[in-house]
């Protein structure tokens, strides 16, 4: 006789829908875990930044700063969201300070989020036809998007963002109908909001739409949304507090990455000042060549170069841990497919069409503040509607398409290989030929430097690549109160806003080592580690650390 | 009679803005002449009058012809072309008189004549267009990135770098407040009557992404008629809401777009000069 337990789940498989999303979901943890270790092939600076202050937070309740439970983490001087730190120490905890448990976090919340996306759209769209189907499409197309297995495959915040911001909305939609789940909602936002720095835009700007949307329903839930608003205040009080002690906290890198701080349409505007002439009336020159239009002009196009062909189904991203070799973030078969379901949306009137089209414009608002467009990880929130939307588009097609058999397996066929192309990329290409754009070598660097280190008085490494300081402190577990107290830092952030650490205990990083001046000024029982690139002429190194195509990353001096 | 006082008023507009300081400005160089850019300034005030005829036609509405003619004057792409000469802007008009006269005439056959003696003309008068100037297939990557960079924001409402250095490259194609028009106007102009539009708009960007010469290759202007038409069409749409929102939504788009347009011509008259004599020895072509 079958248990209770057994006849449940196999009543739960009996829904063919339950059945799909399961087996969607088994893929979508294939593709997140495996190899979750060595693909991407290296920790990015900030993974193991990360990891590091996670571990120094288990160990001593501080992070490397010695800051006792920080709201933010001052980090190297970027100020990171700390949520997706603090989710990183349990696992730290059980499974030592390294790659997996450093991106355990990323990848779990990312297969959360495709489950998610499953019950956020039946809640979105309660009487579509083909509700499911268009459901259970999208979440196919989220478990095998590149842009979303990039993002669930590292700790790069963004990813731990989206699955709150969705478990925010999906509660709040949830909660129109039983109100007190609208306070689960709250806190489902608020902790978007710690978790990456644009959610501080666009959460509360997206929480204001809902409520103006729905205010009609909001209405009759009463005590609820006041306890939820409530909340929510009370929640974001710590990183109110932080900002009035360090205004850096909510502002932090976005001084240096904003389209504000680039001087360009400074130049610009000075240069077409100069082109009208002295004998140019100031009003006139003021009234064309002012810094409101110019910068608005400027935010415009960075909004607009998202939805640039180029950037989403060819190149993506330009910067580099973020980059997918040889194809952009979407596959080109969703562009025709984004398209059709945008028509669908806005002809058909369906009134949930403006929370998607919400979500979009306000996805894309945080990068447009920045010079450095087009941005994926800025704008991943997008990718939700660009998957639902392809899905909707795929659904449409698929009932007005007469010989629905043959469409349907031409079009698995095109979604096949397109993924086994993708994966073709991520997995063989981007870890042989592009292990740099992951700061590749420090790991190896750091493991035969331990090798070697007892007989030598001290390790001065060339801060270049990354933040070197910080890969030795994670490959050596470093006792963190040690390093709090002996960290030599002074606090001063280079032209890109980050702060570097001179050294710690024996080890020495600093800015601008040459292999000119080292060469000349070789001190005895010292080892150096230079990049492979600065090194001339065949200088004896006790060893070279090498790409995985065999390119030379790092040379390790030593000198007796 | 309101509506001829407005299509008067409309094609003064344009005229103006293509007469004014036309010897000057761009600068005429010692390879030009005077006559080739007066007779394109002549006919770009045609393809108003034609968009606007044309306009009426597709939407049954005498107000999406007239603004429909209104932003053709107006654009940055238009008014480019239409101080220059510019074979592609004569092209345009015959393109536009085969249109009307194709909906005009009712018999098959006279439809069939008419669309050959104009495609004939059309290619006598644009003989720039790719395929007679220098047949070539390129690569499908090629071919791509072309249609990509064709349907980019940057190109539409930012860097139209179809004439580099003879033309408005820090303006697009189109102004960027047009934009919530346009998307407004492609989704509301979709019907069984408009299909053919789409469908020549499809044509001519595939058509212009083929070029060899891309980005320097300037056929996608064959369809600023059709974007004029989807702006008009877009900003009817807008009009003919009775909200107070939307009344406050179209006020402000209008503020911006005038804004712009005074740019532009700030632009065009101080500044483009300026780059073009720079770049004078890089035109190759009859300005």
């Amino acid at each position: 006789m079958l248990g209770k337990a057994q006849t449940k789940s196999m009543n739960l498989f009996k829904s063919k829908n339950n059945l799909l999303l399961f087996l969607i979901i088994i893929l979508a943890i294939t593709l997140r875990f495996i190899w979750l270790d060595k693909i991407p092939p290296s920790l990015y600076s900030d993974e193991a930044g990360q990891g590091y202050n996670a571990y120094s937070i288990l160990k001593t309740g501080k992070d490397e700063h010695g800051v006792f439970l920080p709201v933010s983490l001052r980090s190297f001087g970027d100020w990171k969201p700390s949520l997706p730190t603090y989710l990183m120490v349990p696992f730290i905890y059980v499974f030592g300070l390294n790659e997996i448990s450093v991106r355990l976090p990323s990848a779990i919340l990312g297969v959360g989020s495709i489950l998610i996306l499953f019950y956020l759209i039946r809640e979105m769209l309660p009487r579509i036809k083909g509700l499911n189907k268009i459901a259970l499409i999208s979440c196919l197309f989220l478990t095998v998007s590149p842009w979303h297995i990039l993002q669930s495959r590292s700790a790069m915040l963004v990813i731990i963002s989206l699955f709150f911001f969705e478990s925010g909305v999906w509660l709040f939609l949830l909660g129109l109908r039983k109100k007190y789940i609208l306070i689960l909602s709250s806190f489902m936002f608020v902790l978007s909001i710690y978790s990456y720095y644009g959610m501080r835009i666009i959460t509360p700007l997206f929480i204001l739409f809902l409520l103006i949307y729905y205010r009609k329903k909001i209405l009759f839930t009463g005590r609820s949304t006041v306890i939820a608003v409530l909340l929510g205040l009370l929640l974001m009080l710590p990183l109110g507090i932080s900002f009035l002690n360090e205004s850096d906290v909510v502002l932090g890198r976005a001084k240096t990455v904003s389209v504000f701080y680039d001087q360009g349409v400074r130049l610009t505007q000075w240069k077409l000042i100069t082109q009208d002439g002295i004998d140019a009336p100031p009003l006139i020159t003021r009234f064309y060549h002012n810094v409101v239009y110019m910068y608005a002009n400027r935010i415009i196009k960075n909004y607009l170069t998202h939805f640039d062909p180029q950037y989403l189904f060819v190149f993506g991203d330009t910067s580099p841990p973020f980059q997918i070799p040889g194809m952009g973030i979407l596959f080109l078969t969703e562009g025709i497919l984004i398209i059709i379901g945008s028509v669908v949306l806005m002809k058909h009137r369906y009134p949930f069409r403006w929370l998607f089209f919400v979500w979009l414009c306000l996805s894309l608002l945080p990068a447009s503040l920045t010079f450095m467009v087009p941005a994926s990880n800025r704008t991943f929130n997008a990718v939700v509607i660009y998957v639902f939307l392809s899905s909707l588009g795929t659904y449409y097609l698929y009932r007005k398409i007469k010989y629905k058999r043959v469409s349907a397996i031409l079009f698995s066929v095109i979604l096949i290989l397109s993924t086994i192309y993708f994966m073709n990329q991520y997995f063989l290409v981007l870890p042989y030929k592009h292990a740099d754009w992951w700061n590749y070598g420090w790991k190896e660097t750091v493991q035969k430097v331990a090798k070697i280190q007892k007989n030598y008085n001290d390790v001065i490494v060339s801060d270049i690549n990354g933040m070197p300081y910080i890969y030795f402190l994670f490959y050596q577990q470093y006792d963190p109160k040690k390093y709090q107290n002996t960290a030599l830092r002074t606090y001063v952030a280079d032209r890109f806003g980050f702060e570097h650490v001179e050294g710690f205990d024996n080890y020495y990083f600093p800015n601008n080592l040459y292999f000119d001046d080292v060469i000349k000024n070789l001190q005895p029982k010292t080892i150096y580690i230079i990049p492979s690139s600065q090194v001339k002429g065949n200088i004896r190194s006790f060893d070279t650390i090498y790409y995985p195509d065999g390119k030379p990353v790092n040379r390790i001096i030593t000198h007796e | 009679m309101k509506r001829v006082v407005f299509l008067a008023l409309i094609l003064f507009l344009a005229t103006v803005l293509r007469f004014f300081r036309l010897d000057t400005v761009p600068p005429l160089f010692q390879s030009s002449s005077f006559l080739p850019r007066l007779v394109t300034a002549i006919v770009s005030i045609v393809n108003v009058y034609l968009t606007c005829r044309l306009s009426v036609r597709y939407s049954d509405k005498v107000k999406v012809g007239l603004l429909s003619a209104f932003f053709m004057g107006i654009l940055p792409w238009t008014l480019e072309e239409s101080r220059v000469y510019s074979s592609v802007n004569n092209g345009l008009a015959i393109l536009l008189a085969g249109n009307f006269f194709w909906l005009k005439f009712r018999t098959r056959w006279i439809k069939i004549f008419t669309a050959i003696i104009s495609l004939s003309v059309f290619f006598f008068v644009y003989q720039d267009i790719w395929f007679l100037k220098n047949f070539q297939l390129i690569s499908i990557l090629s071919f791509r990135d072309n249609l990509f960079r064709l349907l980019s924001p940057q190109m539409w409402f930012f860097n139209n770098i179809t004439f580099y250095h003879g033309g408005l490259r820090e303006w697009g194609m189109v102004y960027i407040s047009m934009l919530p028009l346009l998307i407004l106007g492609l989704i509301k102009s979709y019907n069984r009557k408009n299909k053919f539009l789409y469908l020549v708009f499809l044509i001519l960007s595939l058509i212009s992404a083929m070029s060899p010469f891309f980005p320097e290759s300037r056929e996608f202007f064959l369809t600023t008629p059709i974007l004029s038409f989807f702006i008009g069409k877009g900003f009817y749409v807008l009009i003919s809401e009775k909200k107070v929102i939307y009344s406050l939504i179209t006020f402000i788009l209008l503020l911006l777009i005038v804004y712009e347009i005074s740019q532009l011509l700030h632009f065009y008259y101080n500044h483009y000069p300026l780059n073009v004599r720079e770049s004078a020895d890089k035109i190759y072509e009859p300005f």
